[in-house]
């Protein structure tokens, strides 16, 4: 019934779409994300990983349907104010209504298509409007580079983290809650490897050991509390002490 | 199979149909006399200081004014007539406070919240759901564990909120929501 979760011998072309992910948020993201408390930047990782995970896809469905039931059984006897109505009316004339169809779909096609990896994911897209290289990249060291996105919440930062194929990153620390969405290549740590659409959350003081796989660089988002000066998966790089180390 | 989900009709469907169809204002009328209060309740609930009856009476404008014109992008084999409204009133419940707090964003909510308004040929899963299943299963839920789901998704609390103000550890408050969803979820016809 479902064939985006038809079992298939995976060849590695296959792997993308057919869900290699395999770190998911628990619940309560979910929840927030679905009731909509969740901070926007965190949203955004949310979405992303929504693109490429059905099974989550198919919890979100259901949490919405639970939300509904919920909106549906709210306690509604406040009195509507009849004036909402002719309100509505009065902007749903039948001449600008209904909009054409197209407009609303062109939106969702942009028409030229800057250099993303294939895998990225719409709402990401918007924020990068020029593509990948577009963006203003900083190297940190030589095997990992951080470009800074559009803040779309107050208390939070957004960025895209490149690794260089066998890149690695010792041992750190996060100042912030940290959420990683994997988006194109592979890395691993002592928690295991992770694929496009993988969501790892690092809290304050969990320590780990990024490598980047061999073949192929490593893009992944990354959403970070509470903006530290240095803040990011691949973070101690950018202190200069933690740089020195690695410049060899 | 999913069709033998479909014993108890989606009732409101149909109309939306109708207004999609035949921009038809009786329908929409009686959307709206069914929807608009469910609409208001759902915005006088919100735990913000942004909350009034002014701001909920926008809300219903705002949220029927969409329905009005996104009528064709429903799907009722995706999702009941109240899944897509609320989702959609969620969605201007967010946009509303995003203007109040003056959050300057390059997306739009739809793009961080997809609303079944866009093409989406990704999902698989049918939505046609038994909803009076899901409300049943609400209704045998323990007071605690209702009324905290109650909580985040029509207060619009984060589960940290409701730890700090029902003075609960962050964790009981997970789980008390992780197993409400999940009781509900039994109650859902896909679940697997
Ligand atoms: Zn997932």
């Amino acid at each position: 019934m479902n064939k985006a979760t038809t079992q298939r011998q995976h060849t590695p072309l296959d792997r993308m779409a057919d869900n290699m992910t395999q770190f998911h948020p628990d619940t309560h993201w979910l929840a927030e994300y679905v009731s909509g408390s969740l901070p926007e930047a965190q949203a955004l990782c949310i979405a992303t990983h929504l693109e490429f995970c059905p099974q989550c896809r198919a919890d979100i469905n259901a949490l919405t349907e639970i939300g509904a039931s919920l909106f549906s059984a709210t306690d509604d006897t406040t009195p509507l104010n009849p004036q909402v109505l002719d309100a509505v009316w009065q902007s749903i004339t039948p001449d600008n209504n209904p909009p054409p169809a197209v407009a609303i779909q062109a939106e969702s096609h942009p028409t030229s298509v800057p250099a993303y990896p294939d895998s990225f994911p719409r709402a990401l897209r918007k924020l990068i409007p020029d593509g990948t290289s577009g963006l203003p990249w900083k190297n940190i060291g030589s095997r990992l580079s951080v470009a800074k996105l559009h803040r779309i919440d107050a208390e939070r930062d957004v960025s895209l983290h490149r690794l260089q194929p066998g890149g690695v990153v010792s041992d750190h620390d996060h100042g912030g809650r940290e959420i990683t969405v994997v988006l194109s290549g592979s890395f691993s740590d002592q928690n295991g490897q992770y694929h496009p659409g993988d969501f790892l959350v690092r809290e304050p003081g969990e320590t780990h050991r990024p490598t980047a796989s061999e073949d192929n660089e490593c893009i992944c988002l990354a959403v970070c509390d509470a903006p530290v000066k240095f803040t990011g998966l691949f973070s101690r790089l950018l202190n200069p002490l933690v740089a020195l180390q690695h410049r060899h | 199979m999913p069709e033998k989900q479909q014993a108890v009709k989606d009732e409101w469907a149909p109309l939306l149909a109708k207004v999609a169809e035949n921009q038809d204002r009786q329908a929409f009328t009686r959307l709206f006399a069914h929807f608009g209060p469910k609409i208001k309740a759902y915005g006088m609930s919100l735990n913000s200081m942004y909350t009034s009856v002014e701001m909920a009476d926008e809300l219903v404008q705002e949220v029927m004014i969409k329905v009005w014109e996104k009528a064709r992008y429903f799907k009722p084999e995706k999702a009941s007539a109240s899944t897509w409204i609320f989702a959609i009133a969620r969605n201007c419940r967010i946009d509303y406070l995003r203007k109040m707090k003056r959050i300057d964003s390059p997306l739009r909510v739809e793009d961080l919240w997809p609303v079944s308004e866009e093409p989406d040929p990704i999902t698989t899963l049918n939505q046609s759901r038994n909803e009076q299943s899901i409300q049943s299963v609400v209704n045998t839920l323990p007071r605690e564990q209702a009324s905290i789901l109650r909580a985040i998704y029509v207060e619009g609390k984060t589960h940290s909120e409701v730890a700090s103000q029902n003075n609960l550890p962050l964790g009981t408050v997970k789980s008390r929501v992780r197993l409400a969803i999940e009781k509900l979820r039994t109650g859902l016809p896909n679940h697997e």
